[in-house]
C-alpha cells in the first residue's frame, strides 16, 4: 500500500478522532456546578415583615422523611450564620422564636444524595472506516478499549423555607412565602466548601431583592 | 450503498451525453474543517464563533455542474453565569450550552471555468435535513431538546486543483448559509459556515 493510499485511509478516522477530542468540556471545578434557585409568592407583600425567627438547627430532610442520610453537619453553624447575616443586611431583626412571635419563620434543612454513573469513554466511530470508497475495508473491525468507567459523587442541597404563620391558612397548612434551594457537589477542601457557602447563601438573598425591608 | 450511487451516476452520465459536446465527469470526495458564526436564534443560544466542526462530502462533477451529498458535525458552545427567571422562580448557576448540528444534505453546484486544472469558483445549494441538539447543563442538571429540521443552505466557494503528483487533489474553501426551519419546540436555527478542506478525485 502506498503512502498516499494509507494517508487517504487514515484521513477520515483521524479527522473524526480529532473532532471528538476537541469537543468542549464542561465544568472544571466544583463551584461551577453550584445552583441557587429561589421561589417567591408573587402576591405577597414582603415589606410588612420586620422580624424573623429561626431555629438553630439544620434539619436532615432525609431522616425527617423516615429515611437514612449521610448528611454532614460540619457546616451547620456557618450556614445558619450566613443566613442570619443575609437577613439582617436586608433589614430584618431576629427574635427568639420561643418567646416572641416573628413576622416570618425561617426553616433550614439539608439533604445529601449519592450518585453512581457508568459510562463508556469511546464512541465507536470506527464504523466509518469502511465507507471510504474506493478503498472499502469490509474485514476491518475497530478495536477500542470498551472499558466502562464508573464515577461516584455526592450532591448536597440546602433548603431555606420562609413561612408566615400569621397569614390566613388551613389548619394543616402553613403559607410558604419564599424558598431557596442551594445545590452543589459535596467535594473540595474545607476552605473551598466554606467559600462556596459564603457565596451561595448570600446569592439566594441577593437574587431576591423583594425581600428587603429597609 | 453502491447500487443507488451507481444508478444515479449512470442516469446523470446518460443525461450528460445527450448534448453535442461531451464534458468530462469526475467524482470527488472531500473532507473539511468547518467553522460556524451563529446568527439570530442560534446566536442567542450560543453567541460565539465556533472553530469546531468537521464535514465530509461527495460530488459527481460533470462539466460546469455537479450533484452531491454531504454531512457534517458542527458544534457551537457557550458558557455563562447568570440568573434566569422563569415565572416566580429565579435560578443562578453557570450554564454550559452546546449545539450539536448534523446536516445531511443533497447538493447541486454550478462552476465557472472548465475541468482543465485551473481554479474554479462555484455556487451551490444544499437541501436536506438538520439534526440539531440543544443542550444546557446547569449544576448537575441537564436540559436538552433535539429535533430533525428541514433545511436549505446556499453556498459560494472556490476550488484550487493541485498539480504534479497531487494532480487528483484539490483544496477548497466555502462560505455556506445554513438555515434550519423551526421544528418541535425549537425555533429556526441559522449560522454562517466557513469551510476549508481537501478533496480527492476518484481515478
Amino acid at each position: 500500500m502506498s503512502v498516499r493510499k494509507l494517508v487517504r485511509r487514515l484521513l477520515v478516522p483521524a479527522a473524526l478522532a480529532a473532532a471528538a477530542s476537541c469537543y468542549p468540556g464542561g465544568p472544571g471545578t466544583e463551584g461551577e456546578l453550584d445552583v441557587v434557585a429561589t421561589l417567591h409568592a408573587a402576591s405577597h407583600d414582603y415589606s410588612v415583615n420586620k422580624t424573623y425567627a429561626m431555629p438553630d438547627t439544620v434539619v436532615d430532610l432525609a431522616v425527617a422523611g423516615g429515611g437514612s442520610s449521610s448528611l454532614s453537619h460540619t457546616y451547620d453553624a456557618k450556614t445558619l450564620a450566613d443566613i442570619n447575616a443575609s437577613m439582617q443586611s436586608l433589614g430584618y431583626t431576629r427574635v427568639d422564636g420561643t418567646t416572641t412571635k416573628g413576622d416570618v419563620i425561617l426553616l433550614v434543612g439539608g439533604i445529601s444524595v449519592d450518585h453512581t454513573d457508568v459510562w463508556y469513554p469511546s464512541y465507536p466511530w470506527g464504523g466509518w472506516w469502511g465507507w471510504y470508497y474506493p478503498y472499502p475495508c469490509p474485514g476491518c473491525v475497530p478495536i477500542y478499549p470498551w472499558v466502562p468507567v464508573a464515577t461516584q459523587y455526592s450532591t448536597g442541597t440546602i433548603v431555606i423555607t420562609m413561612i408566615q404563620p400569621s397569614a390566613p391558612h388551613a389548619s394543616d397548612q402553613v403559607p410558604v412565602v419564599w424558598a431557596a434551594t442551594i445545590n452543589g457537589l459535596l467535594t473540595g477542601s474545607d476552605a473551598s466548601i466554606q467559600a462556596r457557602i459564603d457565596y451561595l447563601i448570600p446569592q439566594a438573598f441577593a437574587q431576591s431583592p423583594y425581600l428587603s425591608v429597609k | 450503498m453502491r447500487a443507488p450511487t451507481v444508478l444515479v451516476v449512470a442516469a446523470l452520465a446518460v443525461a450528460g451525453t445527450a448534448g453535442p459536446a461531451r464534458a468530462q465527469t469526475d467524482q470527488w470526495f472531500g473532507i473539511s474543517w468547518q467553522m460556524s458564526a451563529p446568527i439570530a436564534n442560534t446566536k442567542d443560544f450560543t453567541p460565539s464563533y465556533s472553530f469546531r466542526g468537521l464535514g465530509i462530502e461527495w460530488r459527481w462533477v460533470h462539466g460546469r455542474t455537479s450533484f452531491g451529498v454531504n454531512t457534517a458535525w458542527n458544534v457551537m458552545t457557550d458558557e455563562r453565569s447568570e440568573t434566569a427567571s422563569v415565572g416566580p422562580a429565579d435560578i443562578t448557576g453557570k450554564q454550559f450550552r452546546y449545539i450539536n448540528a448534523a446536516p445531511i444534505m443533497a447538493s447541486l453546484h454550478l462552476y465557472t471555468g472548465s475541468q482543465d486544472g485551473s481554479a474554479r469558483a462555484y455556487l451551490g445549494v444544499n437541501v436536506g435535513t438538520y439534526y440539531i441538539e440543544r443542550l444546557v447543563n446547569v449544576g448537575t442538571f441537564e436540559i436538552k431538546d433535539d429535533n430533525w429540521h428541514l433545511g436549505v443552505a446556499p453556498e459560494l466557494g472556490f476550488g484550487f486543483p493541485l498539480h504534479g503528483s497531487l494532480g487528483n487533489t484539490a483544496l477548497f474553501a466555502t462560505a455556506r448559509y445554513n438555515y434550519a426551519f423551526a421544528a418541535g419546540d425549537a425555533p429556526y436555527q441559522s449560522w454562517l459556515g466557513v469551510y476549508v478542506g481537501i478533496a480527492y478525485r476518484k481515478l
